[in-house]
């Protein structure tokens, strides 16, 4: 589980370009980090990869923090 | 007009294309004894047109006459209709449209002929005393009944002959090619007899430089795409009308719930929820209607926003209406190819950047193995809503000119697909610089409301054509990014909270969150923008590009087309 946090905090890093220790689950992708609503999509489509998950349209909606993607990979991720 | 005006040797024979180099091929018609027409657009004042029509004159020959067509008149009517009678101008040419110079054209005491669109126009006209009327070929026997000599307008022979057939006088040819049909061959070897050999060549084989656009099967006789405009502003009349000529006609998918064909469910007169506003049956029979009209010729697509509510829905009607290609935007369409499987249909997202465009093909290429048909990318002075913020519209990194080297860049990234650029893009000239920057065609919007064509009210057009630059502006929008329009008194009342109330019996948009942005800014996009489409001046919202101050005259799509792409008599497609 400590892999996926740290999994996803990278790719938030590497799509913001952000330090690593400036990221933590309470992190909104708007309002703490600065993102755009391209910057959100493009997150999203990178946790979709490297998961190898499909996040339907209604879902990515809700994934609005660090917090809310690592849940959502916790609870759908195939082990 | 008396008949022996028409009564000549030869068929009376309008001008019908105005060539390059068009002043010596006037002289050239008037020398084969046809009827010359010069425009007072093409002159910056009346003194130029006195010069040129004194030029003309010397060009006279037995039966040709001089024909003014007065396309542009404004200002200085009086000066220019003084003009014509030294020049010894035999007729006035003008569409039923013109007259707020109505009194001052009757006191030049010059037979006109007014070119009207329908029957309605034409008894108008007559109560207006006009001396013979313009007309389609199959307006022809209809109009005669009015009891004023008809000349008809023609693209093919079997026009030509239809038109002589049902009783018409004369014949404006509107293409050179048909100078070849039997009614006006004749006519045909004394006009080549006074052209040299260049314009000769002109005439025969066409004279366009732009290039021939591709998208995915379909091949464009030019490259301009026109918008989509909602609501209702480009409807079957206007893209049906616009694929006729060789290009791409854009029906816009918002609204439908308004068009004549649907019988929405209503409440407190408006369409009652998403549904009703965009009823996918609707669509389909606009998008029917539209590829009906434009006779095979060019393509008719869909503009879907992608922040429609019901965006599927419109994606399944579309293609059940038969559209050619699909363009989203106002969001990004990454679930499009989804939605269409292996239907044959170019798909077009609208992005406001690389970025945009990056992460589309990205998705489509990870997901559905598809990259865009071509891409729209659409500049901060186009009409409506806008993909930067106020500041952003503002900021002179973002001007079209300065984002599509980024966009061709990203394109170059994943293929060869055609970048068409929108926003701004107002005549030839423009077209011409943004191909030489490497976009691959254009979309125009805010010149295509000022077409008969454009399904917008009569009164929608004539606000766009008398807006002034100062009166077209940014303003705040309720999905969040501001929208170009003119400023009526409408927005003085939202400022002022006496706007129309906020009801959101519709549900247009999700960006919106059902009133709540509506409730943010102090009105309802899609009531305001509805109204303006009927025509309701005072509650209407008037959405143009920044290039709608420059609108001056209704003219038809084709005469439009003829002029963007400098083809005269639009070879490529009549030919």
């Amino acid at each position: 589980m400590a892999d996926v946090r740290k999994k996803v905090i990278a790719i938030i890093a590497e799509q913001l370009a952000k330090p690593e220790d400036s990221i933590s689950e309470s992190s909104h992708f708007v309002d703490d980090l600065g993102a755009d609503s391209l910057d959100t999509v493009e997150i999203i489509m990178a946790i979709e990869e490297a998961f190898s998950l499909e996040i339907p349209e209604s879902e990515q909606e809700k994934i609005r923090t660090v917090g809310d993607a690592i849940a959502y990979i916790e609870k759908h991720a195939k082990a | 007009m008396s008949e022996s005006f028409f009564n000549t040797a030869s068929l009376p024979t309008l001008q019908g294309w105005q060539a390059p180099g068009s002043l010596d091929f006037q002289a050239a018609f008037l020398r084969a004894g046809g009827w010359a027409l010069p425009r007072t657009e093409a002159f910056p004042d009346a003194a130029k047109l006195r010069e040129r029509l004194q030029e003309l004159k010397a060009s006279m020959r037995e039966g040709g006459k001089i024909g003014l067509d007065l396309r542009g008149l404004r200002d200085s009517a009086d000066a220019v209709m003084a003009a014509a009678r030294e020049a010894g101008v035999a007729f006035l040419l003008h569409t039923a449209e013109l007259p707020p110079t109505l009194d001052l054209l009757r006191q030049a005491n010059l037979p006109r002929i007014v070119a009207v669109q329908n029957a309605e126009e034409a008894a108008q006209a007559k109560a207006g005393g006009a001396s013979a009327l313009l007309a389609r070929p199959g307006l022809v026997a209809a109009l005669r009944s009015l009891g004023l000599p008809v000349m008809a307008t023609a693209d093919t022979e079997a026009e030509a002959k239809q038109a002589m057939a049902d009783g018409a006088i004369g014949l404006q040819p509107r293409t050179p090619s048909l100078l070849d049909a039997s009614p006006l061959a004749a006519f045909r070897s004394r006009l080549m007899a006074g052209l040299d050999s260049m314009a000769q060549t002109l005439v025969r084989r066409g004279a366009c430089t732009l290039p021939r656009l591709r998208i995915r099967n379909l091949d464009l006789a030019y490259p301009i795409q026109q918008g989509g405009m909602g609501v209702g502003i480009s409807w079957e009349g206007l893209a049906g009308a616009v694929a006729h000529e060789g290009c791409v006609g854009l029906v816009s998918a918002i609204g439908t719930g308004y068009h004549g064909s649907a019988n929405p469910k209503m409440r407190l007169g408006r369409p009652d929820g998403s549904d009703s506003l965009n009823p996918p049956k609707a669509l389909e029979w606009i998008i029917r209607e539209a590829r009906e009209r434009s006779a095979g010729r060019g393509a008719v697509g869909v503009n879907i926003l992608c922040a429609i509510e019901g965006y599927e829905a419109a994606v399944k009607a579309s293609l059940a209406g038969g559209a050619q290609m699909i363009v989203s935007g106002a969001g990004l369409p990454l679930g499009l190819p989804g939605m269409v499987g292996d239907a044959d249909v170019a798909l077009v997202p609208i992005v406001s950047s690389g970025r945009a465009l990056q992460v589309i093909c990205k998705q489509w290429q990870r997901k559905y193995n598809r990259l865009p048909d071509a891409v729209v990318l659409e500049g901060p002075e186009s009409g409506g809503h806008q993909g930067f913020s106020h500041e952003g519209c503002a900021d002179p990194a973002h001007t079209l000119e300065n984002i599509l080297p980024e966009v061709i860049a990203e394109r170059d990234k994943w293929g060869d697909f055609p970048v068409l650029v929108a926003g701004g893009v107002w005549d030839h000239a423009d077209i011409q610089k943004f191909l030489a920057l490497g976009a691959s065609g254009v979309q125009m919007g805010t010149r295509f409301i000022g077409t008969f064509e454009c399904d917008a009210s009569p009164i929608f057009k004539e606000v766009i054509l008398r807006a002034k630059a100062e009166d077209i502006g940014l303003m705040k929008s309720p999905v969040g990014l501001p929208a170009r329009g003119v400023r009526t008194s409408l927005q003085a009342r939202i400022e002022a909270g006496t706007a129309p109330q906020i009801r959101c019996v519709s549900n247009c948009l999700s960006p919106c969150g059902h009133g709540k942005g509506a409730a943010a800014v102090g009105y309802c996009i899609a009531d305001r923008l509805a109204d303006a489409m009927k025509g309701d001046q005072e509650n209407g919202l008037f959405f143009t590009g920044s290039n709608g101050a420059k609108l001056r005259d209704l003219i038809s799509v084709r005469d439009l087309i003829e002029e963007l792409t400098q083809d005269p008599g639009l070879q490529r497609v009549y030919a």
